[in-house]
């Protein structure tokens, strides 16, 4: 199904009150995606990509946000995670002291690459996840509701319980 | 099992692409409707010339698939078990629209493929049309500032699947479009072959197309600019002059040029285009839209003030034959305004043109007045509206053939509200004077209009009468009586509806003629979605940011959003001088910058939430040389520039003399449909209880089937 994207959407809302009328054929971009990075030496990628179980996403989402609200985030970022230290630092200085993040649903989950390395499926999964962030402050009780998508590397032994 | 989680990235914002993996969709309607149709009397003048009882069976299946975010697939099945002679001119099932399309963006060359039903786009001037038979585009470079697309097409341009005649009218292109930084060239070629047609004696007919265009954008201080031009040509075989196979040219050369060069100046809110074409009398491509033999320069400037108020001036000059011996010349001057009126809590809005039209042999030599106005104001909850029209025609060839034509329009808008139901009432009058030696008239054509809604009801009804008294003894008298109702009643997936149309016509002297139809129909709304992820929830954040003044607007405001926070966004946009009708808001805008006729922007709501917004687009000639069928095209193409060609799109009937009639039947029906994350964005001209035609374009979660074609803004006059 033809769907205008998001991006093009955020691009109408950014038109200038004044749009140049224009004609002819426009370039129409498919979306594509992104070059895969290259595997680890041994790894064999895993196409089509096996689903991966609910219950492991699941147990994925729940681990990060735990190690959200006992303010460890550091424990489970990836080593190339971009800022790092400007997350953490955010999770220091702005994030209140007994805030926990709680997860209101997982919308949905999307494999983005997958591959075999030594008995183990390792997936990069991009997750949905809508979130709650609980805190009390002077005034009582707070809630601030989002919507995130977390990218995830998730390993399975095969053939394990 | 073992889990090692590493969390990569957090805090993006949604992707919805990733939301919609992996579904496998269905959808559509399923319609059955009986119906009765009647004449007593004239039959030629009935709308309904078969009196019957009848009936069909109207299916619209979606499929889509989707195994991950870039790539997708798309199935339309759409037809018909008829019986009925008003909806199809074939019996049993009658396959209507048929599609299956791909977009993988993860193949080792992005492509995009159509077969089936698609819609052709070259361009304005070389294709533009539905073609039944398939497409591909390639996208083989799309990074940096070089990106390419390759279109290749082939297809037939038929009505029917049943009666498919490839070799009847077909074309095969092929575009490349390139984009160097900000700049895009564009090489098109098209061949087109029609079978020779033993009825009307022409023989087989081939043409080939050529075209070269380029654009690019700059900026010249605060101001931005765009440069556009194309160079066409064609070679081959054409029907001539009045499209007839009876007057076809042989081999025939000639060419087709376009250049235009607009501007806008954002801190003033100035806009202008100068535009100049030049068709020759042999350059007739099929499946376009562009006049032959003209050649033609114009000057379009607009402008935005603060406190809403927006003008526009022109100055356009045609010529018509101008290759033959006989040149019709136009020179039209316009200009117009809408705005609010603070002091009257009311919205204007003021159009006049004047018109030059001189034949070189000065059989024709004519000066033409046409000015119009229109007011809306509050009077608390009440509105009305005001339209008053001057046209003078100063004919210098023919003694006493200068008609005067003087028309007022009155109507309020009242709103009602019981039984949980909301709406209004609007009565209103219109009374008509021509003066003129050979068709002097005086028309008073009195209009009720009733539109209730709330719950699972919608309830509409329409009646007028008008009167028409000829001066001349020789021409009758005519008292013409039109009534329409139309109810509707959702019940979870089902929609059960009832309508009602009458048609009366009285000559006196003369033999009357009485026809009426009735129908009775049910539709099922199906929506089955599988998916290997959880559903998700509706999580779509509400639209925020600046709404453009342009199309823009359509995909700018969602359905769904907060009703009232709509409002307030497109207020802070400009939108100023809305007239807040029983849930929905209008207001008099130019979003469509090159269309001259009469353009609203239109916010309905329902529970607080938008239930679609709108644009309303007046189809009255505006003294520019474009006719009904042309403004359709412009439009349709303005959309096509803004959302990419249509995802669906359902053409049946001609545009002709009477085409506001067509469409009151059923028989004439313009459906292009562009998918969005909310909804759909439909342009089409829906039929109307009031006979009125004119062009609608809705953002919509969906819409029924392009059969069903009372789907435009009832409420909105």
């Amino acid at each position: 199904m033809r769907t205008i994207a998001p991006a093009l959407l955020l691009a109408l809302l950014a038109a200038a009150p004044l749009a140049i009328a224009q004609e002819g054929r426009a370039f129409n971009p498919i979306a594509r995606p992104a070059a895969r990075p290259a595997l680890p030496d041994g790894a064999v990628r895993v196409t089509p990509p096996l689903p991966v179980p609910r219950e492991r996403v699941e147990a994925a989402v729940a681990t990060v946000a735990k190690a959200w609200s006992d303010k460890r985030l550091e424990t489970v970022l990836a080593p190339g995670f971009q800022r790092r230290a400007e997350l953490a630092d955010a999770m220091q200085a702005k994030v209140p002291r007994d805030a926990s993040l709680r997860v209101t649903a997982i919308q949905g989950w999307q494999v983005l690459d997958q591959w075999r390395l030594g008995g183990t499926l390792v997936s990069r999964v991009s997750v949905t996840v809508r979130t709650q962030v609980e805190f009390s402050d002077a005034t009582g009780f707070q809630a601030r509701d989002g919507t995130n998508e977390w990218v995830m590397t998730i390993r399975m032994r095969e053939g394990g319980p | 099992m073992s889990v090692r989680l590493r969390l990569a990235a957090a805090g993006l914002a949604v992707a919805a692409c990733a939301a919609a993996a992996q579904d496998f969709t269905v959808s559509g309607t399923n319609t059955v409707r009986w119906e009765r149709y009647e004449t007593r009397g004239a039959v030629a003048g009935s709308p309904y010339p078969f009196t019957t009882t009848t009936g069909y069976d109207e299916f619209v299946l979606n499929l889509g698939w989707q195994p991950s975010s870039f790539d997708r697939w798309r199935g339309l099945v759409a037809g018909v078990v008829n019986d009925s002679p008003y909806r199809s001119p074939d019996r049993d099932v009658v396959p209507e629209r048929l599609l299956l399309a791909r977009e993988n963006g993860e193949a080792a060359i992005p492509y995009r493929a159509e077969a089936g039903d698609f819609f052709a786009f070259t361009g304005i001037r070389t294709q533009q049309r539905p073609l039944k038979g398939a497409a591909v585009e390639l996208q083989p470079v799309t990074d940096g500032d070089f990106r390419t697309s390759v279109l290749a097409f082939a297809g037939a341009a038929q009505h029917s699947w049943r009666h498919l005649q490839w070799s009847d009218d077909n074309t095969v292109g092929l575009s490349w479009l390139s984009e160097v930084g900000k700049a895009r060239f564009t090489v098109n070629a098209l061949r087109n072959s029609r079978e020779a047609n033993a009825p009307e004696g022409a023989a087989r007919r081939t043409q080939e197309v050529a075209s070269l265009a380029a654009e690019a954008p700059f900026a010249l201080g605060a101001t931005a600019w765009r440069a556009e031009a194309e160079a066409a040509t064609l070679r081959g075989d054409h029907d001539g002059a009045f499209g007839s196979a009876a007057t076809v040219v042989r081999d025939a050369r000639d060419n087709g040029f376009f250049a235009q060069l607009s501007g806008a100046h954002a801190p003033s809110g100035t806009g202008w285009r100068l535009r100049g074409e030049r068709y020759g009398a042999d350059y007739r491509p099929y499946g376009t839209a562009v006049t032959a033999d003209r050649r033609s320069l114009e000057a379009h400037l607009t402008g935005l003030a603060p406190g809403g108020l927006s003008w526009r001036a022109r100055v356009q000059d045609f010529r018509d034959g101008f290759e033959g011996p006989n040149p019709l010349d136009t020179r039209v001057v316009g200009a117009g305004l809408s705005s609010p009126w603070a002091a009257l809590a009311a919205t204007v809005s003021a159009d006049a043109f004047r018109q030059e039209l001189e034949r070189a042999d000065g059989t024709l030599d004519q000066r033409n007045l046409t000015a119009n106005a229109f007011l809306s104001r509050s009077f608390g909850a009440v509105i009305g509206q005001l339209g008053l029209l001057y046209q003078r025609v100063d004919d210098r060839v023919t003694a006493d053939a200068s008609p005067r034509t003087k028309q007022v329009n009155a109507s309020v808008i009242v709103p009602v509200a019981f039984a949980g139901l909301q709406g209004s009432i609007a009565p209103g009058v219109t009374w008509r004077d021509v003066s003129n030696a050979f068709s002097a008239t005086r028309d008073v054509h009195a209009t009720l209009q009733l539109f209730l809604s709330g719950g699972p009801h919608r309830f509409s009804l329409n009646a007028g009468r008008l009167s028409q008294d000829p001066a001349l003894a020789a021409t009758p008298d005519v008292a013409t009586v039109n009534f329409g109702l139309d109810y509707r009643y959702r019940r979870g997936a089902h929609e059960f509806g009832v309508d009602v149309t009458t048609f009366d016509r009285r000559p006196t002297p003369g033999e009357k003629t009485e026809a009426w139809r009735a129908g009775l129909t049910w539709v099922w709304h199906f929506d089955h979605r599988v998916r290997a992820a959880p559903a998700p929830v509706a999580a779509v954040a509400t639209a925020q940011g600046t709404v453009p003044r342009d199309l823009g607007v359509l995909a700018a405001v969602s359905p769904g959003d907060p009703f009232d926070a709509t409002v307030a966004r497109l207020a802070a946009a400009g939108y100023a001088g809305g007239a807040n009708l029983p849930g929905a808001v209008a207001w008099e805008a130019r979003p469509l910058a090159e269309i001259e006729g009469r353009q609203r922007v239109v916010v309905i709501g329902d529970s607080g939430r938008v239930e679609r917004v709108g644009v309303i687009v007046s189809l009255a000639p505006a003294g520019g040389g474009d006719d009904a069928a042309r403004t359709w095209e412009r439009v349709r193409r303005a959309l096509i520039e803004r959302f990419g060609r249509p995802a669906t799109t359902f053409e049946e009937g001609e545009f002709g003399a009477n085409f506001a009639r067509e469409v009151a039947a059923g028989r004439l029906i313009r459906i292009a449909e562009w998918n969005t994350d909310r909804g759909v964005i439909r342009l089409g001209i829906p039929r109307r209880l009031d006979g009125a035609a004119r062009i609608e374009i809705h953002h919509a979660r969906a819409f029924a089937s392009p059969r069903d074609t009372a789907w435009g803004m009832e409420a909105i006059r």
